[in-house]
Order: structure tokens, then sequence, then C-alpha cells
């Protein structure tokens, strides 16, 4: 019986080991990760709430193809990222491998037509309480549409290839403070 | 015998005063008891006593998180990583008391094992929602699945087999679309076999073993398409033609003795995969799909690809003729045509290739007549309903699917409904009246 517990006691660390390896490296993104605005750009107003987080999609999604480094759909690839003029981020270049000292990110390739590469951005979901989820919704594809004057991004934490969203904002505001600010006026 | 519960209760009270005093000796007072169906009674109250347990520890956990979602906007990311993780920590606990005071109680195990089942789930989906950050669906099922399977052999809990092999295969689904490499199933399926293999030695008709079995073949069913699916190309007639054959033969070798159906899942996967897949069969279109598709999947799919899933191909056809040659051996004609599928497909397929599928659509047919007149005889042979209705269901929808084949005007059938109605009434009456004369004499 005692022996039986002992494996158990170990079994449940390693259950602990798995949650505590997401806890560990995320917070030490959000701690210690460079920040990077990624530019949102506009979504199908239909579908930006998919059950209970909104899908995020961004301006930056392309790169080119380089001649000498040829990939194909599927690969996994290292992205080296920089920020515009407007302080936003973009993607610089592409590796096979990380590079040290270099702020990146390991995407996946969706597609590769005519020189143009199209990479999965892996912070894509949004996640936003049932309640206030319809008022999110309604935020964020004001804030997203093609033809609005709004400032939308999202605030990024990268750090060794990993990325953590610390926050979405609209017009310089949080996305939860504006969420709060139109349920207490609809009250 | 059956008696009612409270006569049950009282001579369960007394049997043991009874064999105390000398009056009867302890195996009388057994047999008294499973007479009267004092252990397949008890044995229902404790399958009861296990449901009920189950739905409540379920509904407690759904209710827990429910009120957390409610607040969950107004907690720090502090307090929402550790109220994600406290169900975790919940459940740990429970299952090491249970561990630590050797409680055997169905009822016990399988709940904690359910509530402990979802709060690992829950605790990486949480997190992850917590810092926005999501991994790939197939790999937080793995994740999920792989930290559920060592409760299988220390909690002993069937819900979390169940779970797992059920797991694995929406996990199959899942990593075939993000291009995993879904062969590892069988790495992952064989880490449980140890457990299964323990409990079929034990009792291969016991209750946790019969529901893993039910998991297990549905597991197989819907995985194995997916698994072999860029290799096959129709190929998969022949694949699951042996998968269902080989559920056929198991059941036949290690579990013919099965009292009830419900302890015979791979008798009914077995019959029926393979008759709904001879009813596929009987069609021209499967079969003009076989010229185009086979050699096209062959040379394109890359070879680091084919050859694990090849192997796999490989060694389903291995255990099908392993298990055919020993039915041979036993000389039983019937049991052995109706397993012959994979040849009859394999067959159905070189035929094809060269003439069309004239050939298959007459074979399939002529299979699907010959299955559902033995099946009818043998339920006439042996008395049994269920066997003779199945034979006659097994005709009719031949001969149903058949007639809408072809063009009969309403009056020709109308009779021939007629006349099939009259033939399951019919068989039916002669089959009671045959039973009743036989228990009168």
């Amino acid at each position: 019986m005692h022996k039986r517990l002992l494996v158990f006691i170990l079994v449940a660390l390693l259950q602990w080991f798995v949650p505590g390896l997401m806890i560990f490296k995320y917070e030490s993104t959000l701690l210690s990760g460079k920040i990077f605005r990624f530019e949102i750009a506009p979504v199908d107003p239909y579908d930006a709430l998919r059950g209970r987080y909104l899908w995020l999609s961004f301006k930056e999604n392309t790169l080119q193809e380089r001649a000498d480094l040829k990939v194909t759909r599927g690969q996994y690839i290292y992205v080296m990222l920089k920020t515009d003029d407007h302080e936003f981020a973009r993607f610089s270049d592409y590796a096979l491998e990380p590079s040290r000292g270099k702020n990146y990110l390991k995407l996946q390739v969706q597609y590769n037509y005519n020189g143009k590469i199209g990479v999965e951005i892996p912070f894509r979901k949004y996640f936003v309480n049932e309640t206030s989820a319809s008022k999110a919704e309604i935020i964020y594809n004001r804030g997203a549409r093609a033809d609005s004057k709004s400032e939308a991004y999202v605030l990024v934490r990268v750090k060794n290839g990993n990325a953590v969203i610390e926050e979405l904002y609209i017009n310089g505001k949080p996305l939860p403070e504006l969420i709060k600010a139109e349920m207490l006026q609809a009250q | 015998m059956r008696l009612r519960d409270k006569h049950l209760r009282w001579l369960s009270k007394e049997l043991p005063e009874l064999v105390n005093q000398g009056v009867l000796d302890s195996s009388t007072s057994d047999k008294l008891l499973k007479y009267y169906g004092f252990h397949e009674a008890q044995s229902k109250r404790n399958l009861l006593l296990t449901i009920f347990s189950f739905i409540g520890a379920m509904l407690i956990g759904l209710g827990i998180m429910l009120l957390l979602a409610h607040n969950w906007d107004n907690f720090s990311r502090l307090v929402r990583t550790l109220i994600s993780l406290a169900p975790l920590l919940a459940s740990q606990l429970f299952a090491a008391w249970i561990i630590y005071t050797g409680r055997n109680s169905n009822s016990w195990r399988e709940s904690v094992g359910v509530f402990y089942v979802c709060s690992i789930g829950s605790s990486i989906a949480l997190i992850g929602q917590i810092y926005h950050v999501t991994s790939s669906a197939a790999d937080f099922l793995l994740s999920w699945m792989l930290l559920v399977l060592p409760l299988v052999y220390l909690l002993k809990a069937g819900v979390a087999g169940v779970f797992y092999l059920l797991g694995l295969s929406f996990w199959t689904f899942c990593a075939e679309g993000e291009r995993q490499n879904v062969v590892l199933y069988w790495v992952w399926l064989s880490l449980m076999s140890p457990y299964l293999w323990h409990l079929f030695k034990i009792n291969r008709y016991r209750a946790q073993l019969t529901i893993l079995n039910w998991a297990l073949a549905l597991s197989l069913t819907l995985s194995l398409g997916v698994i072999l699916e860029d290799v096959l190309a129709n190929g998969w007639m022949i694949l699951y033609s042996a998968l269902f054959s080989i559920f056929y033969m198991i059941h036949q070798f290690y579990f013919d003795n099965a009292v009830s159906s419900w302890q015979r899942p791979y008798r009914l996967f077995g019959t029926r995969g393979i008759i709904i897949l001879s009813f596929i069969f009987s069609y021209e279109d499967v079969w003009n799909q076989v010229n185009r598709d086979f050699v096209h999947k062959f040379t394109t799919v890359s070879p680091f690809i084919m050859m694990p899933k090849l192997m796999v191909f490989l060694c389903i056809l291995i255990l099908w003729g392993y298990l055919f040659i020993q039915l041979l051996k036993r000389k039983e004609s019937f049991r052995v045509l109706f397993v012959s599928l994979p040849i009859a497909a394999s067959l159905s397929h070189v035929i094809t290739f060269w003439s069309g599928p004239i050939i298959p659509l007459i074979l399939f047919n002529m299979l699907l007549l010959i299955f559902g007149v033995c099946i009818t005889l043998l339920g006439i042979r042996k008395e049994q309903l269920d066997l003779l209705n199945e034979g006659l269901l097994i005709l009719l929808v031949l001969i149903l699917l058949r007639f809408f084949d072809v063009d009969l005007g309403l009056m020709m059938r109308g009779i021939i409904f007629i006349i099939l109605g009259a033939v399951f009434l019919g068989a039916n009456w002669f089959v009671i009246k045959r039973r009743q004369k036989r228990q009168n004499a």
C-alpha cells in the first residue's frame, strides 16, 4: 500500500509539472520579455468571437521568402522581430535556428506562394469572460474595422521564441477597462 | 429464481447466523444467495451507486466551476491561477486518501477518478486561458491523456481508462489535421495494454474490463482509418474488413462464454461491421473509385510517411491471418466464411483493377444472401429470436436496397413488402411455437 502511495505521489508531482512549467514559462516571459506591439487587422465581424475568446487577426503575418532558404508548408521557422517608425512590430528576417541575442518567434509556415510566406501567429486567442463576451466583440470590431480611425493593437511580451499577450489595447485603453465602462453605461 | 429485495435482505442477514450456528455451511449459504439472485441484485445496486456517485461528483465539480466563472474577471492573475489548480490538488488529495486507506469501493474510485480526469484537463486549459496562450488541440489532448493514464493503474478507475482510450481517438483526428505523426497512436495505446491484460487474467468478464473493451473497440474503429488514411486509398476496405473480422474472432476465441449481450462488444462490432461493410461493397460506386485512387496514392506519398503506416497495415493483416488459421482448425465453415471478408475485398480490388466492378458486385450480394440465410437458419435451429431476426433483417435490407435499384411498379413493390412481412412474422411464430412445444414436452 505504501509503495503504491509513493508511486502516486511521484505521479502527482509529475501532474503538477505540466501546468507548473507552463506558468513558469509564461510568467518569465511576462516579467522579462521584450514588449512588441502587434497591430490588429480588420476582422470579419461575424467571426470575431468564437466561443469564449476573440479571434485576433494581425496585419503582420507574412514575409518574403529568401532565395537561399526555401521553406515548405508546416515547417517551423524562427522569425526575427523589429519595430517600425510607428513602433509596431514587423518581421525582419527568418532562419531555421534561433539567433542568440535577437528577439524572435517560432512560427509555423501556413503557405508559401509566389515567394510570399504566410505564418501562423500563435497568440491569436484573447479569452474573455462569457458575461462580457458580447460587449468585447462590439468594442473589438469597432476598433479593428478597416475604416476605423482607432488604433488597435496587442501588447505582447517575447522571450526565447515564446510570446504571451499582456493586453489588448484600443486607442490606448486596455480592453477590460473599455468593457467595464461599456457595461456601466448600459446599466 | 429472484426474490423481492426485502426478502433478499432478510435472507442475507439470516444466513450468516445460520452458518455460525452450524445449521448450514458457508458454501451452501453462498449457493442459496446465488440461487435467489442476491449477487446479481447487489451488483446492480453497486452499479447504481457507482453511477450516482459519478453523476454527483460531476455535478459538484461543474457547479463549483460555474460559480468561479461568474466572478472570474474580478480576480487577479495569481488568484485565477490558484483557483485553476485547486481542483487538481483536491482530486489528488482524495486519490491519495483512497490509496492510503485501501478503499476498494467502485463508487469511490470511479467518482474520484472522473473528478481527477476533469481537473487535469481543466487546469491545463485554464492556465492557457489566463495567459491567452493555447497549445494545439492535439498537444493539449495528448498531455491530458498521458497525465490521466497513471490513474488507470494507481486508482484502478475504469472511467480514466475509457477517457484515455476515447481521448486517443480524438487525438488522432486533431493530430492528423496538424500533420503530426499519428502512427504514435499505437505507442500510446500500448501503454494501457498491461492493465487490460491484468484484468483479462483475473476475470475476462469483469464489468470494468467489459467497459474498457467497448471503449477499445470504438477507439480502434474510429482511429484506424485516420491513422492509415493517406497510405490506404481504397485499402480502407481491406483494413476495416480485417479489423471487424479480428474483433469477431477475438470474441469467438476469448469471450464466447459471455452471459449477456453487453459483455460482447467485440461480437457486436465484428458482426455489425462485417455486415455493414458488405452492404457498402455491394454498390458499384465504391468499386469505381479503385482504379483512380490506388496508384495515385501509392506513388505520391513520401516513403517516410508510408513505411510505418504500411508496417501497421501488415501487422493487422498478419493478426487477421493468424486468427483465421486458428478458426479454420475449428472447422466452423460459416464463421470462416463470415471472416473471409478481407480475402473477398482483396480479390475484388484485383478483379476491379483489371476488369471492372461487376464480379465484386455479384460476389458481395451473394455473400450477403448467404449470411442472411445462414444466420436465419441458425436462429431457427437454436431457437434464438435475436439471431433469427438478425438474419431476416439482413435479407430484408438486401432485398430493399436492390429493390430501390431497379424500376418496379407500385403493385409489385406492395406485393413484395407483404411477402417479406409475412415471412418475418411467420418465422418468428414458428420459432416461438417450436420453443413452447419443447418446453411443454
